[in-house]
This record gives C-alpha cells, structure tokens and sequence, in this order.
C-alpha cells in the first residue's frame, strides 16, 4: 500500500491511487490545488478522517516524490522518496487525502522572506499580506490560515517552527 | 480528449479525474450500460453533469430524504454547484424495487431537475454527489483552487496509473 492512497471509494470499495504532481509552483503564484467532492466521503471509526484534505511540509516524506527542504541542491541531490513517513501513512490510512507539499524555511532555519532567495516565502494571508509569516512551517500555516477549503495543515517543531507561525497569527488545525 | 481533461461550471472550475467503475445495469434508453469504463454512459458524449443518489432495494424515496441529502451533504459541500441538480441518477437497486412516494418529484422540480433516472448497480462501490459524463467516460470532478498566496513547493492529482512525476 506504500506511495498510495485510497480513494474512488464507496461504501464498501477503495481503490488505491497514485500520487501524480499536478502543479509544481515553488517559486510562483500559478500554482492550483484540486480537492475531491465531499459527498464521497463518510469519516467513520475505523477512518476518521475519510475526505479530510491535508497539506503536508515538505520535509515530510511522500512516496513517488522529492522532499525537497526548499533548498535547490537538496532536491537536486536526493531522489524521490519510495515511502510514506510514517506520520503521514497513519493519516492516509485514516482516509485523508493529501493534496500538496506546503513550503518551509530552507533547511528548517530560521529565514526572513527576503532571504527566501531560492523558493520564495508564502505570503501570511494575516493584515495587508506582508507580515512576516514566520518559523519554518510557514508554508502549512499560511496554507491553513489562508484557504478555507483546506481541513489540516501538517508541520514540525524542533525549535519554535510551529509555536512562532501559530503566535504570530492565528493557525487552527496545525499540527 | 485533452491530457488534462477539465470542465467549467459557472465560475468553478473542475479538473475531472476518471472513476472507474462497476457493472451497471440501466433501466431508461437515455443510457446506456458500459461495465468496462463507466456506471454512467450516455448516449452522447456529453459533457453531462450527473447528481448521484444511492438506494438500495425496498427503500422509500421521500421528500423528507432528497431534502435531507440535500441540506446535509450537497449544500456543505463546497464542490457541489446547482447544475448538478439538472440530471439525477437514483443508483443501486432498480426503480421496481423502491417505493417513490409522488411528492419526491415535487422536491426534484424545485431543484430545477431536468432528467431523473434510475440505474441498478452496485451502491456499495459507488459514492454518492456529482459526476461529469464525457467523452464516453465517467468523471469525478475535483475542484480547482488557486495557491493565491504561493502556499506550496508541488501539488497532487490522484491517478490509477503511474508513480509520482
């Protein structure tokens, strides 16, 4: 089941998808993102988050492509990933659907938007746009401040990445 | 078709992603059964916009259960838009099998239903909501968002082919 996900589903068949990039942003504003009717889904015990649409940071594996660190000579270097993390085949197996890889501080350090010189920084969907969206999940953050049609935005935290985008607006269902 | 198959609806905009389905046996000579690819198929190549209900043999169709399925799955779904409501398609067990009480048809007229039909099927490997039938084939359509705020490195589309990239 690895690199997969279940979707096409009713109430008694999945079927298992690939994952194929449909945008590849980085750097732009042209990106678009695709979600599923929710009238396909029905969350349950056994798959709570059955439809749940989930942006994962992209220092978090997903199988059949690169985890890129946004930092060029990481994505250059290393291959596609042939798995899963772990973290996000628990949510995959729970139903969700996993529709991009949101932005990060290069290399998970500390990075002003103006020092985001090789993927551009996302803009903090908070006051006129250009506050500063801060720590290094800031991808995720803006993705689920900005986009009501998003249900979860998935992040990490060693030193504050999650805590300063969360302080510095408000960022419900980041995890 | 395109590479990218896509369909507008107003001011959505859908990517439309193939299903894939199940053997359907059809009831009505608008349609036609095609178990390879659809459990859809129309006579034309469409694009025909298609609202999905699923029933099961011995079930009453009410006014009281389209309005619920309306009021608790369509209008919260943020994919769904009144033009689906042009064509129904009562899917699963077939019409001599249910019990349609006469004031369901007033509640698809108030949805401004051109078309109504029913399909015995599978209901189990069907999900209800809406579907686009084109080119022949039966499509799930997926809303298109714009990234406004340059949110993502990549994003996905779901496939039953291929790997990643």
């Amino acid at each position: 089941m690895s690199g997969q996900i279940p979707i096409f589903k009713g109430p008694k068949l999945i079927i298992l998808c690939t994952l194929l990039t449909l945008d590849t942003p980085e750097a732009g504003l042209n990106g678009r993102v695709v979600v599923p009717s929710r009238c396909y889904f029905s969350p349950s015990k056994s798959r709570p988050l059955d439809g749940a649409r989930i942006s994962v940071k992209d220092n978090i594996d997903i199988a059949g492509h690169k985890t890129t660190l946004c930092n060029r000579s990481w994505q250059q270097l290393y291959p596609a990933k042939t798995k899963h993390a772990a973290c996000v085949q628990v949510l995959v197996d729970a139903g969700a659907i996993i529709v991009g890889k949101a932005k990060l501080q290069a290399m998970i350090m500390r990075e002003e938007p103006l020092e985001c010189v090789e993927f551009t920084a996302p803009f903090n969907p908070r006051g006129d746009g250009y506050q500063v969206p801060s720590g290094s999940s800031h991808g995720s953050a803006a993705a689920i401040g900005s986009y009501d049609w998003l249900d979860f935005s998935i992040g990490s935290d060693s030193m504050g990445s999650i805590l300063l985008v969360c302080f510095a607006r408000p960022s419900a269902n980041m995890n | 078709m395109e590479e990218e198959p896509k369909i507008t609806v107003g001011d959505v905009q859908y990517l439309l992603v193939e299903h894939q389905m199940v053997q359907a046996a059809v009831e009505f000579s608008l349609f036609q059964a095609n178990p390879q690819q659809n459990f859809l198929a129309y006579e034309n190549d469409g694009p025909v916009l298609v609202l999905v209900y699923l029933t099961e043999p011995g079930q009453t169709i009410s006014r009281s259960a389209l309005h619920k399925f309306r009021t608790t799955l369509l209008e919260k779904d943020d994919i769904f838009r009144h033009e689906f409501y042009g064509n129904v398609v009562f899917y699963g067990s077939g019409k001599k099998d249910l019990r349609v009480e006469p004031e369901a048809f007033e509640e698809l007229a108030a949805w401004n239903t051109k078309n109504h039909t029913f399909i015995t099927g599978d209901a189990a490997a069907v999900a209800p909501g809406p579907y686009v039938f084109s080119g022949g084939r039966t499509w799930q359509p997926w809303r298109i968002y714009p990234d406004f705020n340059g949110t993502f490195m990549c994003t996905f589309k779901p496939s039953r082919k291929g790997t990643g990239k």
